[in-house]
């Protein structure tokens, strides 16, 4: 166990490494640095902003130098906001979107089990099939066509949530659910599957043949049945959560990570991007580890190596 | 010559093996899937939508990018049906090659100075940027008719397919039946024109990542050992990189002045970028499916046969094991492409997309949901470019379903 | 988008009892989690919302430009004048009174003694002279030092090493720890310049004599001045300036400041409520340090309010200094001031009652607001003194021939940009300085012609367009410019039959694009700082920072240059008029339209006017929900 969480962490500093090195070095390829400003500079003030930020010695000392800082945790100066390092902006980030991915997590599960267990309960209707594509139509669309027409369904059309912004529950329903309804719609399809499968099975048939009422077998043993591949499918929903936040944190102009990466990649601010990715890899590697984690916890067949 | 002859045994002997696995296979999994009506109908949609969107050039449409501002934000209009449009001058057409021919003999002669400059890397420069303009100068006169018009630059083909669309058509097409947008530009048009950005994007992209994937997969799993470790731990290593924020930044960087105009030169545009970015992601899934596939294929008869009659290695990898994996790449290829699709949505979405005046569809229906307000929507700028790429993905999805049941009958859905 | 890999039920060999239990606690911790979240941001409201346009660069006045940043600076920082909210005139701020010499040379300001920062310190005239001294240093790098180049010498002074010649009086600023706080000045030595040796194209000595001693000053890093000894024969320092005393600020006692100016500037006083000269804490500054002062828990200011805090990306929010000598007229305690990119977010929120202004509304929403009948008692849309115009790189090629930026303004269909995509009744426009000021005879470039483009551009060697490169317009992304761009390219070709590609960019990496002229075409909008036409023409001065179109004239910058010295005011004008003549003959930039003003104001609010520079101050406002009729903003004519 020891071993196969040191290995996985030795990794992690290898992926990082590798993504740093790329980023870094993009981002010496395109014009434009820390002292980039919108007013000509003095010879000797260039210098001397050069000699700051190291920028006046070869690039393999320049790239080590800065990989030192990186090591010790200080991502830097954000190029154009000059009020706050990355560091900062992580800080007033992450809690934000955390909060946002958990309540999206939270609906993409629920729905999609309620959706799912119906339809396989209602196999065959016209429920089902509306259900399986109303889920595949979710698969389907853009997240910002399926935010865009929230928008106008909840907001406009029956006014109960506003529109955009942070601060309050309310403000974090609708872009949550629109976050989590891809992931709620592969909760469906999944457990619709493994539901027919559990149902289909001896126990099921044994249990309705002794009798019991037919919402308690769906309830009690099905559901229990259905819900363990839905669980499986949390991890990857997990990571994909993460990265499509970019966008509804977008039409939401809600203040997390999302936007700030989008915002920064836009802006050419280099450095607030850069630690971005870099967190945003430990995050999705966490993800993995934790998935995998959890697999070796809940079934004894699979050996961490 | 016993190497020949063994090589050629070998074709003979097991190759029709091998052809015949996989025929009865796909035989079998074709009468399956053709009982599935839903991916059946998914499939005839999928195939209306590439023929038309190949045949757009053809049809009697507006030009996509033709701004007529005093007809802005119409709303759909079926009447009347047909509308007169500018006529395409075939005057200037027909001077074209005329003025094409003058142009290439400077740009021979340019290129020879170019060759013989060993003077200073200013001149170099100079010349170079030269040679540049020159180019764009020679399609910027091809493209210069249709442009005038409010078609995209196109290739030789569409080129004379709209050439016959004018003749069989004149100058007229159908009214803007799905509405205009803000410069008055027929959304009926521009959807069609989307269409050949998307698909295109979708297919090129997958296969893209469908080629590296498989290649990496089967030589990974083929060789086995130290090096099957080495290239599946490196495919380790890549899943963990957030791909989606790489793609952004390497987007940005490359949208500087200075580096796109040098990519211009080479050919690349952000389209180009995009189809290798994402070739280069996509390929992680397909990589570890094949190499589990090749594991368990490596061991079957007719490959072991294939080897004790000394067949060469990427023999046996090329010739026997890739047409095994057919069923993993065609449900592999079904998923991917509106995976594809919709990531192009989302860099349209960001302004990272295609360029205009090339249109996308994913481009259009973030069009459509920048001008939502509560005060006036306009219903067809959301509703058309939604509905075409959700048909599609839908259809894709579908048929994506039907061939992997059809394939592989225990992964069926009960 | 989505990178959803299904590990098709990787199965399942603990008790399903257990694995249910785990799978409900994880999803009980999840709502917990993201419940307890939301409500750590949840605040009490704020009596005032305003929508700002985007994320502010920083809070500093001494490095900011650009609308969003300036209606921060506005509230929280206060200078030596205010201007009035609805006329714009300067009116007393931390200077109760002024004098003006009779040359109109020197101002002597007389400071209220009630003026507090809101640490509850007064604000003196030494807060003043730090201020604009630090506004001038090269090392601060304000993009708006120009605006203070009107004062006697500050221009040299804020040139560092390329403001001074031999025999020069000079100040040398010596090298601090490293570890130093970023905001402190190192010790200054007076002397006087001998000569300065070139080591370089970056690099130059400076030999001044100090004290009767010659000393050789090479100026270099901190950290290398700390880790490396100086060559033999010289000295390490920070900077070589000009002697900051002979700069025309002079502090004549804590109340009293003196302004010598180095010509009679008719708008100096307008200028003086600019919030680039507005004053910053020095004590602050110097115990926290760039960028630290600037936090919420840190920052000193002198405003009608203060900062309580800075979400990035989402707000800022003001509290009422208590401190503020006018307190009892500052009627809003609490207001927030949201970071809001999309403009129809912007607007949804206006709608739905969240917030009181908006400063901008998306053109599709604008048509049909505009429209409504009876007329909305929330929108009044007026011209205020702005020009919407595109610059032209002048040093590439073929661009740098006149002939050629006449066609391409000729070839302009102006009223076609103006009908469909600007339907707040934005006017045409073919000048750079904007119609509405009084004694100012227009100049105007040459109306749409369109054979006359074609000719010209066939005269420059490229008829029908043949041969003319392809042409990129750059602009920033905002809907309604990049909009403008798509129909001007598609003008430009029909008309002139030549290719033209758009590109747009984020603010940020625009203005970083415009600075560098990486661009052949760029969008750009200017809104007057100060009501007078030099406001505009002086950006075109071949030396000026907001020149970025490589052109340069000889003739102009003289006009320009004796405009500024003429006491005149008629004579001023004619100068000013001649030197925009010259600029749109030559047409470095071609005008399209000016800017209208299209704040959406809820009824309640009062104390906002329509004005000349659309600028409107938070300070001045208060909220009465018994408002009748129409407030001021409604009632405010054009």
């Amino acid at each position: 166990m020891i071993g196969f969480m040191f290995k996985r962490l030795v990794w992690m500093a290898v992926t990082l490494l590798v993504v740093y090195t790329v980023s870094f070095f993009l981002m010496r390829s395109v014009p434009g640095g820390p002292f980039d400003r919108e007013r000509v500079l003095e010879p000797e003030i260039m210098q001397n902003i050069k000699k700051r930020y190291n920028l006046d010695k070869p690039l393999y000392q320049q790239y080590l130098l800065e990989l030192g800082k990186v090591v010790q945790g200080d991502l830097g100066y954000s190029y154009k906001i000059n009020d706050y390092t990355v560091n900062e902006v992580i800080r007033e980030g992450l809690p934000i979107s955390v909060a946002l991915g958990s309540l999206a997590l939270v609906f993409a599960t629920t729905l999609g089990l309620i959706a799912g267990v119906t339809s396989a309960v209602l196999r065959g209707t016209w429920s089902d099939a509306l259900l399986m594509l109303i889920a595949t139509l979710g698969i389907a669309l853009p997240n910002f066509v399926i935010a865009g027409i929230c928008i106008i369904l909840f907001v406009f059309l029956i006014p109960i949530f506003p529109a955009a912004g942070w601060g309050d529950f309310n403000q974090l329903v609708l872009p949550a659910f629109c976050l989590g309804a891809p992931y709620a719609a592969y909760v469906a399809r999944i457990a619709r599957t493994s539901m027919l499968d559990v149902l289909s099975q001896d126990h099921i048939r044994t249990a309705k043949a002794k009798g019991l009422g037919p919402s308690r077998v769906i309830l009690v043993h099905a559901l229990r049945g259905a819900l363990l591949p839905v669980v499986s499918f949390l991890g990857p929903a997990v990571a994909g959560i993460l990265t499509g936040s970019l966008v509804v944190e977008q039409i939401f102009a809600i203040p997390g990570l999302g936007s700030h990466f989008v915002q920064a990649a836009l802006q050419k601010d280099y450095t607030l991007a850069m630690g971005l990715v870099l967190l945003y890899t430990v995050l999705l590697y966490m993800m993995n580890w934790f998935v995998d984690l959890s697999y070796a916890l809940l079934d004894p067949r699979v050996e961490l190596g | 010559m016993p190497e020949i002859q063994t090589a050629k045994i070998g074709e003979t002997a097991v190759a029709p093996q091998a052809a015949n696995m996989g025929m009865s296979l796909s035989q079998d999994a074709w009468r399956r899937l053709r009982k599935n009506r839903v991916a059946m109908l998914s499939m005839g949609t999928l195939i209306a939508i590439c023929v038309l969107a190949f045949l757009t050039p053809l049809l009697p449409l507006q030009a996509p990018d033709h701004a007529q501002t005093e007809l802005q934000y119409e709303e759909p209009t079926a009447t009347p049906l047909w509308v007169a449009n500018r006529p395409l001058d075939t005057d200037e057409i027909a001077r074209t090659p005329e003025l094409v021919e003058k142009m290439e003999k400077e740009l021979a002669a340019l290129k020879k100075r170019y060759e013989q400059a060993q003077t200073s890397q200013d001149e170099l420069a100079n010349v170079r940027k030269e040679l540049r303009r020159k180019e764009a100068e020679i399609q910027d006169t091809i493209h210069a008719p249709f442009r005038k018009l409010g078609y995209p630059p196109m290739g030789l083909l569409s080129r004379s397919m709209v050439r016959a669309r004018f003749a069989l058509f004149g100058n007229w097409s159908v009214n803007s039946l799905c509405g205009r947008d803000l410069l008055g530009r027929d959304l009926l048009s521009r959807l069609f024109w989307g269409a050949r950005i998307s698909l295109i994007v979708g297919l090129v992209a997958t296969i893209v990542s469908l080629v590296i994937g498989v290649n990496y997969g089967a030589i990974s799993g083929y060789c086995g050992g130290w090096i099957d470790d080495a290239m599946m731990r490196f495919v380790d290593v890549l899943y963990s990189v957030p791909f989606i924020f790489v793609v952004i930044f390497l987007l940005t960087i490359l949208g500087e002045e200075s580096i796109a105009d040098e990519l211009a030169y080479w050919g690349i545009n952000r389209i180009t970028v995009f189809f290798l970015v994402v070739g280069a992601i996509y390929w992680l899934t397909m990589s570890r499916v094949v190499r589990g596939q090749v594991i368990s294929l490596k061991h079957e008869l007719f490959v072991e046969s294939a080897r004790s009659l000394g067949a060469s290695q990427s023999r046996i990898v090329f010739l026997h094991l890739l047409p095994n994996l057919m069923s993993v790449v065609l449900v592999y290829l079904t998923l991917t492409i509106p995976r594809v699709m919709l990531f192009e949505a989302f860099l349209s979405f960001l302004g990272l997309g295609v360029e205009p005046p090339e249109v996308s569809w994913g481009l259009l229906a973030n069009e459509g949901i920048k001008v939502i307000s509560p005060v006036k929507i306009y219903w067809w700028l959301i509703l058309f470019p939604s509905l075409a790429l959700g048909t599609t993905l839908l259809a894709l999805n579908f048929l994506g379903d039907g061939v992997r049941d059809a394939l592989d009958p225990r992964l069926r859905d009960a | 988008m989505q990178f959803i890999t299904y590990y098709p039920s990787a199965a399942s060999y603990m008790s399903d009892t257990s694995r249910s239990l785990i799978a409900a606690l994880l999803f009980a911790c999840l709502l917990l989690g993201s419940v307890w979240a939301t409500l750590g941001g949840g605040l009490p409201p704020a009596d005032f919302t305003v929508i700002n346009e985007s994320e502010i660069k920083s809070v500093d006045p001494a490095l900011i430009s650009g609308q969003p940043e300036g209606r921060i600076a506005y509230a929280i920082f206060e200078g030596l004048v205010r201007n009035d909210p609805k006329t714009l005139e300067p009116i007393p701020g931390v200077a109760a009174r002024w004098e003006i010499s009779e040359n109109r040379l020197t101002y002597t300001f007389y400071l209220r003694n009630d003026a507090r920062w809101s640490n509850g310190e007064p604000v003196t005239a030494h807060d003043f002279a730090y201020s604009w001294r630090r506004f001038l240093d090269p090392r601060t790098a304000a993009e708006y030092a120009y605006q203070a180049w009107y004062i006697k010498n500050a221009h040299n002074y804020s040139l560092g090493g390329s403001g001074i010649e031999p025999d020069d009086p000079v100040e040398v600023e010596l090298n601090l720890s490293p570890d130093a706080k970023n905001t402190l000045r190192g010790k200054i030595l007076h002397g006087k310049l001998v000569r300065i040796l070139p080591r370089n194209d970056d690099e130059r000595d400076f030999i001044v004599e100090i004290g009767g001693k010659q000393i050789t000053y090479r100026p270099t890093d901190d950290s290398e001045a700390a880790d490396y000894d100086p060559p033999q024969g010289v000295a390490w320092c920070r900077q070589v300036l000009l002697d900051f005393r002979e700069v025309g600020i002079e502090v004549l006692d804590d109340l009293t400041l003196q302004v010598t100016l180095e010509n009679p500037t008719p708008y100096f006083l307008g200028l003086l409520g600019f919030y680039p000269l507005f004053p910053v804490n020095q004590r602050c500054l110097e115990t926290y340090g760039a960028p630290d002062w600037t936090k919420s828990r840190n920052i000193v200011t002198n405003g009608a309010y203060t900062i309580a805090f800075r979400r990035i990306r989402d707000r800022i929010r003001l509290v009422k200094n208590k401190y503020y000598w006018n307190r009892e007229n500052v009627r809003l305690e609490v207001v927030d001031v949201l970071a809001v990119e999309s403009l129809t977010t912007a607007l949804n929120l206006y709608l739905t009652g969240k917030a009181d202004w908006i400063s901008n509304v998306p053109p599709p929403a604008m048509r049909e607001l505009i429209r409504e009948d009876p007329p909305r008692n929330d929108l009044n849309p007026a011209p205020y003194l702005s020009s919407y115009y595109y610059l032209i790189n002048t040093l590439r090629e073929p661009l740098n021939d006149v002939r050629i930026r006449r066609a391409l303004s000729m070839a302009l269909d102006r009223e076609e940009i103006t009908s469909s995509l600007l339907p707040a009744g934005e006017p045409v426009s073919l000048s750079l300085v904007p119609p509405g000021i009084e004694g100012y005879q227009m100049q105007t470039a040459d109306a749409e012609n369109i054979e006359e483009a074609r000719r010209l551009f066939a005269e420059a060697g490229y008829p029908e367009g043949h041969g003319f490169p392809r042409l990129e317009i750059l602009t920033n992304t905002q809907e309604t410019h990049l909009a403008i761009a798509e129909l001007i390219r598609k003008q430009w070709q029909r008309a002139l039959g030549i290719t033209v590609k758009t590109r747009n960019e984020e603010w940020g990496a625009y203005q970083t694009s415009l600075r560098q002229g990486k661009y052949d075409i760029a969008r750009r909008g200017w809104i007057s700082d100060y009501t007078d036409p030099n406001t505009f023409l002086d950006m075109f001065i071949s030396h000026s920072e907001q020149n970025s179109t490589g052109w340069s004239n000889a003739k102009y910058d003289q006009l320009v240059e004796n405009a500024r010295q003429e006491v005149d005011p008629e004579k001023r004008f004619r100068l000013l008029e001649k030197a925009e003549r010259i600029l749109l003959d030559e047409l470095p930039l071609i005008p399209i339209y000016t800017y209208v003003s299209k704040n959406m104001v809820k009824p309640y609010v009062r104390g906002f006017y329509n004005n000349v520079q659309d600028e409107h101050y938070i300070w001045a406002m208060w909220i009465d929900h018994s408002t009748e009729g129409s407030n001021e903003f409604m009632r405010s004519g054009p």
